[in-house]
């Protein structure tokens, strides 16, 4: 594989990247998976030997694909602190294997692929015991796979403004507002996850209490939030718990109002297309799973004084700005200094380093006050008839955040996986070329038992051995391009083999009269006749 | 051996099974050329019935796989493709039997 781009790393490298269409909610996966259905079996001896002849071709490839990937994973330990031939190595590593599980899709027997660890039962025609071919499961992911790579359950999820939303939209002479991108969130509840397709988003504006809600393309509602704080200038982040975050760009341009005078007019009702597909993230990791996202506060201490009291609560893992950096794993302290509409909070790490600040929270009423200091953490600051300015409420704040796979990737183990993945592709390979001796045993046999002479029952014809197993349409990283490729191949092949001929040339003189006669009485035969 | 019957047989029947391939090949360039879907179809199918994997796997498949190529070329109408394809199978076949004739 060529050397990428620093672009081509970017994309190779991009979470949503080799992903898999998912037709299942996240969770039902694994239900779906045991439903495994009906074998693989042939019909007769003909149709068993074109099946082991194209699987042996087909694991032929898939072993050199493992090779190249093996080279790849052991040349990273030369790249050692080279943080961008890191990437780039792992880049190609999840393009490889992701190839490898479309060439493994590929191979497929009446419509059912072949290698995804079902007994497949190969007739031999009549008296003789068909052969029952315990095939491994291939793929790269999921129970009894190589374990090469994980599926983990993701979507995607865009904006989009389609000529009626721009309709209904410029009937609101509304500045200031936009929906820059939607995504999706990890951890929401499966139950309410969309289906694919397209829904409408319905954005009613009214400053601090505007909703928002998904709604079908019939207008059924599928999910609202109130009270969504759409004033002032910044981002805000509405995440539903069918798993959609809606990111908004917001920008105040006036006095008089906020974006639309929703209170002379009332609320600017709004919309925009949503467009959801559920995929299966293709991940390379070794080791275990970084934990979770979480934020927990280990004990929760108060602030008090003689009227009343300053808590925090309801922390969170929050989007990052994009002109932040988020926080990393760890313990932090954060301390809110009470001073009325103008109070304070500085969050620090173990090493005392400021993290993050905020100089302008209004305090001075009530109540619960959402804090998001824009570095992937939120919570509430809640006051209760609390009024001493001055005083300081320190928070300790336990932050961890999933560490994308690529930082612990450990290239030295999944070297190591790649050599047993090689070894089960070689048992494998080795299964089907018993399986196709034991084949040809028997077809021998039948062969010299049989008085009739016919020279059709002479020799096994293994012609469609590819199209059997239709891996040939597959569009994968490893199919031969071009029909000029294979005759490249051919050539060499015919050049290198000792017998040529007879793979080809065993026309009878009657069948050669017939497709003449044919030629001749459509009138093309010409020269040939 | 020159006077040998069964060896000089033997070299008849290969020059003829030879030239029967070629003109299979010939044939089938012909119907490309004069857009006779049937006559391309009889032809792949004579290629097909007669292909004998037993001999030499690699060379099977490879030829299966061109003769996929020349049906995807023939159900998308391009014939071009078709008679070239025909055409430069029927060359290389010619040169390996040229080749044979050489080390004979």
């Amino acid at each position: 594989m060529d050397r990428l781009t620093t672009s081509q790393i970017a994309d190779f490298n991009n979470p949503l990247a080799f992903s898999r269409p998912r037709e299942e909610r996240v969770g039902q996966a694994q239900i779906q998976n045991t439903d495994s259905g009906s074998p693989i079996r042939t019909d007769d001896i003909e149709a068993s030997f074109r099946l082991v002849t194209g699987a042996a071709e087909r694991l032929e490839t898939l072993e050199g694909n493992l090779n190249t990937m093996l080279e790849l994973a052991r040349s990273a330990r030369f790249a050692r602190g080279d943080e961008r031939k890191l990437q780039e190595t792992y880049g190609k590593l999840r393009s490889l294997s992701a190839g490898f599980d479309q060439v493994v899709e590929a191979i497929r027997f009446s419509d059912q692929a072949l290698f995804e660890g079902e007994t497949a039962y190969l007739d031999l025609g009549s008296g003789a015991r068909p052969i029952e071919l315990d095939v491994a499961k291939l793929k790269t992911y999921g129970e009894d796979s190589l374990n090469l790579s994980e599926a983990e359950p993701s979507a995607r999820a865009s904006v989009s403004f389609r000529t009626e939303d721009r309709i209904v939209n410029e009937t609101y002479d509304i500045v200031g507002l936009d929906i820059d991108e939607a995504s999706y969130v990890p951890g929401a509840n499966p139950a309410l996850e969309l289906e694919n397709g397209t829904y409408k988003i319905g954005i009613s504006y009214a400053g601090a209490g505007s909703s928002v809600e998904i709604r079908t393309p019939e207008g059924a509602v599928v999910e609202r939030k109130e009270n969504v704080d759409l004033s002032g200038s910044g981002r805000e982040w509405v995440d539903f718990d069918s798993g959609v975050r809606l990111s908004f760009e917001k920008e105040n341009f006036f006095s008089f109002f906020d974006k639309f005078d929703f209170e002379t007019n009332g609320p600017a009702e709004l919309t925009a297309t949503l467009t959801y597909e559920r995929v299966e993230g293709h991940v390379l990791r070794t080791g275990e799973a970084s934990p979770e996202d979480s934020v927990n506060i280990p004990f929760s201490p108060v602030l008090s004084d003689a009227s009343g009291s300053l808590t925090v609560s309801d922390p969170r893992i929050a989007p990052v700005d994009v002109t932040r950096q988020a926080l990393e794993s760890g313990f932090y302290t954060l301390d809110i200094e009470y001073q009325g509409e103008n109070s304070i909070a500085r969050l620090t790490d173990s090493l005392g380093r400021l993290k993050a600040f905020d100089f302008a929270i209004d305090l001075s009423g009530e109540g619960s006050t959402q804090l998001d200091l824009g570095v992937g953490l939120s919570l509430s600051i809640n006051k209760d008839q609390f009024s001493t300015e001055g005083a300081s409420l320190t928070v300790p704040i336990d932050y961890q955040r999933q560490t994308p796979p690529i930082e612990d990737f450990d290239f030295r183990e999944y070297a190591n996986r790649i050599e047993e993945a090689i070894t089960i592709v070689q048992e494998q390979r080795g299964i089907i070329d018993d399986a196709s001796e034991r084949i040809q045993e028997v077809n021998q046999l039948r062969n010299s038992a049989s008085t009739s002479g016919l020279p059709s029952v002479g020799a096994l014809n293994a012609s469609g051995a590819l199209s059997i197993l239709s891996g040939e349409g597959a569009n994968s990283l490893f199919s031969p391009a071009s029909s000029s490729a294979r005759l490249d191949t051919l050539s060499n092949q015919l050049f290198s083999a000792t017998t040529a001929l007879p793979v080809q040339a065993n026309q009878s003189p009657q069948e050669l009269a017939s497709l003449q006669n044919t030629a001749a009485t459509n009138s093309w035969l010409g020269n040939f006749a | 051996m020159p006077h040998d019957p069964y060896s000089k047989s033997a070299g008849q029947s290969r020059v003829a099974a030879a030239r029967r391939l070629l003109e299979v090949y010939a044939i089938g360039t012909r119907a490309a050329l004069h857009r006779q879907p049937e006559g391309v179809r009889h032809t792949l199918a004579l290629l097909r019935k007669s292909l004998d994997p037993s001999q030499a796997p690699d060379i099977a498949l490879s030829l299966e796989a061109i003769y996929n190529d020349i049906e995807a070329a023939l159900e998308a109408e391009r014939y071009e493709e078709v008679a070239r394809l025909f055409e430069e199978l029927r060359g290389l076949w010619l040169a390996r039997i040229n080749f044979e004739d050489l080390q004979q």
